[in-house]
């Protein structure tokens, strides 16, 4: 295998392999392909912090300006349709490790150590068993 | 770039397969990391993915070869379940591209956001999460010996140990008068 099939061309055909799978997902699901648009208000701009959702009649805000103020125009300028709620307001502390590592222990450990067991008492004992003539 | 990535040690792999999994458990709430975090944690997670599969790009080739041929069970079964891991986890980092509220829009681009995609990246990120936990309990062997491995190295480039200590594995540079 020389390099440029070892190295350089695995990327691009994952890539391709994912948009595909992508692509039949959305046509599935939307029965078109996904589209996304450069907003104007990036090309003028006027762009809350991290939202980039234009300010209708407000002056542009400078990413380097008064943070309280970055942070009030960003939360009025939140579009919210999507029902997702304000999660960009990230609680903090031990409560969170607590959390992450109590769901991660039931939607990865559980399944995890179910397929482990499996593994280890049908597949590998069966594949260890002597082949007989 | 061959040989860079061919001597890449298994310390290197290692590394990057749990920070894929501290990354994916960072996912799982994103009401607890944020969404900003979150969805660029989830693009960072979507590109390793490229160099993860890059680096196992031998087996992808010798499986795909014979997917049609007899293959040991566990094969088959591993062949299977990353054939669909990776499939749910395109359409997860896909659809949460397609609804992300901060990280685009913060380089300008709008995204839809429209409920179905929403539907679509949370039952393909439930998926991969069950699948991953497979995944990792498949590959969980590799892992136990690269770590011993890992650990065998690094007592045998310290010769101030003892035997027994190297024997065990041990990484601890104890005082040579203990």
């Amino acid at each position: 295998m020389t390099a440029f099939m070892r190295w350089i061309a695995p990327p691009f055909v994952i890539l391709a392999a994912a948009i595909v799978v992508f692509a039949v997902t959305s046509i599935g699901a939307t029965g078109s392909l996904p589209r996304g648009s450069i907003s104007q208000a990036r090309l003028t701009s006027e762009i809350a912090p991290a939202t980039g959702v234009r300010i209708s009649g407000q002056a542009p805000i400078a990413r380097t300006g008064n943070a309280n103020a970055n942070a009030t125009a960003g939360a009025i300028a939140r579009p919210g349709p999507s029902g997702r709620g304000n999660l960009s307001q990230s609680s903090n502390g031990i409560m969170v490790l607590v959390t992450l590592l109590t769901k991660s222990a039931l939607v990865i450990g559980v399944p995890g150590l179910a397929t482990y067991l499996a593994y280890v008492f049908f597949l590998q004992r069966r594949d260890e068993r002597p082949v007989l003539a | 770039m061959q040989r860079f990535f061919s001597r890449m040690p298994l310390a290197g792999r290692l590394i990057l397969d749990t920070g894929m999994l501290i990354a994916t458990i960072a996912l799982i709430d994103p009401h607890a990391s944020g969404l900003s975090v979150h969805e660029w944690v989830g693009i960072v997670l979507g590109a390793v993915l490229f160099v993860h599969i890059t680096l196992n790009w031998q087996w992808v080739v010798a499986v795909t070869k014979k997917m049609f041929a007899s293959l040991p069970r566990e094969t088959r079964i591993n062949q299977i379940l990353n054939g669909l891991l990776f499939i749910f986890m395109a359409v997860a980092v896909g659809s949460g591209i397609a609804i992300s509220e901060e990280a685009l829009p913060s380089l300008g681009i709008l995204t839809s956001g429209s409920r179905v995609w929403m539907n679509v990246h949370g039952l393909s990120a439930n998926a991969s999460l069950i699948l991953i936990g497979a995944h990792v309990a498949m590959n969980w062997q590799w892992v136990m010996r690269t770590v011993r491995r890992i650990a065998g190295k690094t007592v045998r480039k310290n010769p101030s140990l003892r035997p027994a200590q190297a024997r065990g594995g041990i990484t601890v540079n104890l005082p040579t008068g203990a």
